[in-house]
Formats: structure tokens, sequence, C-alpha cells
């Protein structure tokens, strides 16, 4: 027993001995790079300081998935889309929301692609979000400021992965899963916006699972103007426009009730930052 | 017993662990290591006022060699040039400049990255693919260039995906640019060549007699040499580069004793030939193919549509031996198909369904391994018309095809990009038919 304890005790002098070390680890492999061009700058001052938000537009492969071909943007892209996104999504919601909420819900990285995003299916991912934290946006280098149609392409994208984000902070009622439970399915790239829309689906992409469902009314409705949103609804049958009018009241109850939004009101100054671009 | 084991144990541990002298393999700590040759890397690349050549060799065999100039500075951005584009040489516009950001990083190894979109990405850009490849398939570029060997005049990098090879040279040629523009103004005079009579054969002709065919594709920049060594059909593909004197080829063509690694351009007469320091050799537009192949009549019955004679200029040249004859020869067409026109037949494209001549007994002859002759049926009925070869032959256009297309003699079968014939007779007359499956 006694020679035990003198064992015990050797190993703890010995364990006491062994973390003793003066070793030099040598100098650190971390190095911080504080020499910044101008879109680093243009971003830290505008996105980075008053919104939290960290903006990777420099090719980093670790953010981006490894079995696509994929391109940075362009440099001269980066900050005339930086600038519309902060003035048609993130000023838009400042100016319905409030500070305190972009500041809290904003991802809080937002990865900009040069390139298209190619699918084995023959789609085109145009955004993805992940965990409310990471946005990822591509085609970047197809972005011009006269084009509305691409501004409303790609905040279609910013509005359907911030929808995400709102709806995994305060779900929304349960009862919107119970309108058209039977319409999901995984090849809703077979469906046509006809047939989307006649089944009470804003778009063919919302009958893929209830959430996009939820994002896909969010966005076409942040998209487009509430006269160029009836046009869409109106298209579809009798019955679709009925489910439609239904998720809408849904969608317009829960911005109000949870985040205190207006949408109608944010739908027309997000039309008029659009339309001034 | 077990008392001395604790003492053994206790002491072993105890000395172990007072045992705190560490072999160096190296003689500074890895992260002392990588950043001396991040640091190296930089500076090497910075330090050349007139920039560096970079040989771009993509990671697939069947892309070819291109050429950047890049420079790089202080700011971390890298200015660009590049002879990719030989259409631009057609108007005369200069090799189109480019920037990127650029940065020395550690992943794998120490990397050059290009971090934003460039002229340097067109090997690696799903929207740039080679037609009915998947996009996620690039053309075997990269992004991140891992860094292999750096010397003071030249840094060698692999792709950190695709695996090319990237070899960077400082220049000291003043304008390097303007060496961009003449390697594309050569690849577009061979191009030329090639497309302005692209139903003759290129070759490249050794003094002896000893041939070689020369396929160059320009939208890759390879070529594909086809020679017969001994009784071989022999036919490898080659990655292509230029400089401002010529074409370059990746591998020196090497059979029978031959070895040529480029062509040299003279502008002067429009013409590839071999430099002075290499064995003789020309390039040339044969009429005959430089290789003989067996077994193409069969292949031959695969066939079952295609137009003989096309619209274009450089179809009618080939066709020139019936031009004379009737403007109709440039809208014969080959068909192979016992539903419609029960067997084999020409036919005119305005002549409704009808084939014009009919081949006797529903086939071709086979008169050796590369050779074909047709033969007409001299009365053909069936529901829907007769043909009657009297009645052909009294037009000007059916006594230009018998003398022709039915001469005894046949049709040599070629087969390279399409199909084509080559009058026995007279090899001055090609036809070509297309859609060879």
């Amino acid at each position: 027993m006694k020679l035990i304890k003198y064992f015990i005790f050797a190993c703890c002098a010995t364990l006491f001995f062994a973390c003793d070390s003066d070793d030099d680890l040598g100098e650190s492999n971390i190095t911080i790079n504080v020499q910044r061009n101008e879109i680093d700058q243009w971003i830290l001052d505008n996105l980075t300081k008053p919104y939290n938000i960290e903006v990777k537009y420099k090719w980093d492969d670790s953010e981006l998935p490894n079995d696509k071909v994929l391109t940075p943007p362009s440099m001269d892209k980066v900050i005339p889309f930086l600038e519309v996104l902060k003035n048609v999504w993130i000023e838009s919601y400042e100016q319905a929301g409030g500070g305190t909420f972009v500041r809290k819900y904003v991802p809080k990285q937002i990865i900009l692609v040069g390139s298209k995003s190619f699918n084995d299916n023959g789609t085109i991912t145009q955004g993805t979000a992940e965990g409310g934290r990471k946005v990822v946006l591509y085609q970047i280098n197809e972005f011009k400021k006269s084009d509305k149609e691409f501004l409303k392409r790609l905040f279609h994208v910013m509005h359907h992965e911030f929808g995400h984000i709102l709806h995994q902070q305060v779900l929304y009622p349960d009862e919107y899963k119970m309108i058209t439970p039977a319409g999901y399915t995984a090849a809703w790239m077979n469906v046509s916006l006809q047939d989307a829309l006649n089944e009470g689906f804003i778009t063919p992409y919302a009958k893929n699972i209830i959430d996009d469902d939820w994002v896909e009314m969010i966005a076409t409705m942040l998209t487009n103007s509430k006269a160029e949103y009836d046009a869409i609804v109106a298209q579809a049958s009798a019955n679709g426009q009925k489910i439609i009018r239904e998720k809408e009241s849904y969608l317009a109850a829960y911005f109000d009730q949870v985040w205190n939004i207006d949408i109608y009101a944010l739908q027309t100054d997000i039309h008029n930052r659009i339309s001034q671009q | 017993m077990k008392q001395i084991f604790y003492i053994i144990a206790a002491l072993g541990i105890l000395f172990t662990s007072c045992d705190k002298e560490e072999e160096l393999l190296f003689e500074k700590t890895a992260q002392e290591r990588i950043k001396e040759k991040k640091e190296l890397c930089m500076s090497t690349l910075l330090d050349s006022e007139k920039g560096w050549k970079v040989e771009v060799n993509p990671g697939r065999e069947d892309i070819g060699i291109y050429n950047f100039l890049i420079k790089f500075d202080e700011n971390k951005k890298a200015i660009m040039a590049d002879d990719i584009d030989i259409w631009l040489t057609l108007d005369g516009t200069p090799s189109p400049k480019d920037s990127a950001y650029f940065d020395v990083k550690y992943t794998d190894d120490v990397e050059i990255v290009f971090e934003t979109f460039s002229r340097f990405n067109y090997f690696y850009n799903p929207e740039k693919v080679l037609k009915g490849e998947n996009p996620n398939k690039s053309l075997g570029g990269d992004i991140e260039l891992l860094v292999k060997e750096i010397e003071a005049d030249k840094i060698v990098c692999e792709g950190k995906v695709n695996g090319g090879i990237y070899t960077f040279t400082k220049t000291t040629t003043e304008d390097y640019v303007a060496m961009l523009d003449i390697h594309r103004a050569i690849e577009l005079n061979l191009a030329f060549l090639i497309v302005d009579d692209q139903y003759l054969f290129p070759t490249i002709e050794f003094e002896n007699g000893d041939k070689v065919g020369f396929t160059y594709n320009f939208e890759t920049r390879t070529a594909t040499l086809t020679y017969n060594e001994g009784n071989e059909l022999v036919s490898k593909d080659i990655k292509v580069t230029y400089d401002d004197k010529g074409v370059i080829f990746s591998e020196p063509i090497s059979f029978n004793n031959h070895s040529l690694t480029r062509l040299d351009y003279d502008a002067a007469t429009n013409s590839f030939a071999s430099s002075a320091t290499e064995e003789k050799a020309n390039f040339k537009l044969a009429m005959l193919p430089p290789y003989k192949t067996k077994g193409l009549p069969e292949m031959f019955n695969k066939i079952k549509f295609g137009p003989v004679t096309g619209k274009s200029k450089t179809a009618k040249k080939m066709f020139r031996a019936l031009e004379g004859a009737n403007e109709r020869f440039t809208t014969l067409q080959f068909y192979n198909d016992p539903k419609l026109f029960h067997g084999w037949a020409f036919k005119f494209s305005d002549d409704s369904e009808w084939p014009y001549v009919k081949l006797k007994d529903n086939k071709f002859d086979i008169l050796d391994t590369d050779r074909i002759r047709f033969t007409p049926d001299g009365v053909f009925n069936e529901k829907n018309g007769t043909i009657d070869l009297n009645e052909v032959l009294k037009t000007p256009e059916g006594k230009a095809l018998y003398d022709i297309m039915f001469a005894p003699e046949g049709f040599v079968v070629v087969r390279e990009i399409a199909c084509r014939l080559i009058s026995v007779k007279d090899p001055s007359f090609w036809i070509l038919v297309s859609n060879w499956d």
C-alpha cells in the first residue's frame, strides 16, 4: 500500500515536471492581414461595422461545396452589388423592423460566388443558407444594376434565405402546414408554374417542402409590387387563388404579430427601392 | 515482486519524461519554414518589373497549353493578358487585359491563389465547358496553385484540384503582350489554312516522303496525329502551344526515326515548316490522306443519311467536277434507308421523296479493304414511281452523276472527322458524307 502511494506520488511529480516546459513554441502561424483594399474597406465601413456582417468575396474553397466547379466574383462587381444589397434588402428591413431586428437576424456571413452553381438534375442553385448564419449567393458576375429582372431574381434568393432564418427563430403557425399537406414533391422541377399556381403554390419550388413553400411566398411577395404579385396570383385557378390568399393571410399575420412588420408596407418599400436602381 | 514492478515503472516514467531532448529533423520549425516559403514566393512574384510569362498546361489531356503575361503588384493585384482567344485577332483586337486580386497562402502547401474572377478562370469555370460536358467538369484549370519549385526567375506550380502544371518564367521581353498577339495570329493562320480547306487532309510531310495526318482542334489547342508505323495505324492526341515563331508540340512527333518538336510560321508564304535546327518537314493540305486504313467499306454501311454536297463555298469547291453539269448537285443527298427508298439511293433534296438513282441490289461493291463502287439499277419500279437509268442519263446531271459516281474504279473511303469518298478515277473529285456514327 505504501509503495502504491509512492508510485502515485512519483507519477504526479513526473506529470508536473513534464508540464514545466520552457520550450519556444515558435512564431504564431496565425497572421492577421490588415492590408485592406478598397473593397475590404467598403465592406468594413458599410456592412461589418454597422450590421456585424462579414462578406467573403475572395476565393475560399472551404466555404463552398467541393463537388461543384465555381468561380469567385469579378472585383468590379462586388461593391456595386453590395450597394444594392444594402439598399434594397438590409435598409428596407431596417426601416420596417428597426435596427435591432436587422442586426440580430441578418445572416452574419455572406459569401459571394461569381458563377452559376449547376446541379446534376439540370437546375441551378441561386443561393443557399446555413443555420441562419451564412448565406451563399451565386451568379454575381452576371449582376447589372440596370437589369431589374436579375435584381428580382437575386433578391428573391435573399428574401427566400432570410425567410428561412426568420422561421428558424420563430416557426410559422402549424395550421399553415395543413393547407396543402399532400402537394409537396422532390420532383418539383418537373411542375410548371401554371400547375403549381393551380395547386395553390406560388412557385414550382414552393412544392419542394413546407419550409420552402413558406419562404417562396415571402420572396415572391417582397420581390414584386402589390400589383405584380396580384397578377401572379390571378393566373391561378379559382381554387389555387383561394389557397394562395389563405397562405398569404398567415404570412401577413406572422410578420405583424411576431416581427411587428407590415409586410405590405415592406413590399411597397422594396419595390420602390428596386425601381430606383 | 509487485513492489519491484511499481518501482521500475515509476523510475521508467520519471526518466522518460525527463528526457526532453527533441531530435530536430529540420533546422527550423514548420511554421517558420511555411512563413519563409510564403514570403519567398510573394517577394519573387513581386520582383519582376516586366511580369511573368505563365504557361498554363491544364490537368486534362485533351486541352492544350496557353500563355499568360501576369504582373503582380504590392496591392495584391495581378494584371494579366493571354493568348486564348484567337478570333479576337480577326479585327485586330489586342490581347484583352484583365485583373484579379491574388495572394500567397498555405493550405496543402504554399499556394498562389487568384482570389477574384479573371481570364485566368477560363479553365475553371462551369460556364466554359466543352460541348455536351457536365458544367462541373472544368477544362482542367485551377484557382489555387500549389508552389512546387521557386527560383529567382522561375516558379513551378501544380493545380490543387485538377493537377495541371503552371510554369512561371520571369520575362525580360519589353512587350510580352505583343508576343501574345503574335501567338494568336499564328494560330489563326493555321486555323484558316485548315478551315478554308477542311475537306483536304492537313499533313506534315518529311523530306523522305513519310507523312503524318495533323488534324488540329483550335477550340482545345490540340492535334490528332495519324500515321502508319509498319502495318499499324497509329492515332494519338497531343497538346500544342505557340511562341512568336510558330507551333510547339507538347511532345515530339516521333515515328520511323523522325522527331519533330515544332513548326515555324512563314508569313511571306503563309506556310508552316520545320525550323532550321530540325529535320526538314512541311505542313501541307494534301488531296489524299497520308495513311492507309482498313475495313472502311463495312463502316460506310453505318451511314444512314447525309448531304454529299453542301451549300458552303468550301464544299462546292470539292464538288467542282459536277458543278458544271447542274447546280442541283449542291443538294445531292445519300440515303441508306430500306423503308423510305427501298435501299441505297441518291436523291436531290428538291426532288420530293423519290430517289434520283437507286443502287443495284440495294448495296455497293466492296473492291478492297478501303474501296467501294456504286452500281445503278437500270430500271427500278415501285408503286411511288419508276427510275429508268436511260432517262436519267439523258440529263446533264444524270450523265455527270454516272461518269463520276458510277465509275468502275470506285472510291477510296476515308474516315476522318466525317466520311469522305475519293474518286479513284479522278482523285481531285471528292464527296463527303456526313452523319457517320
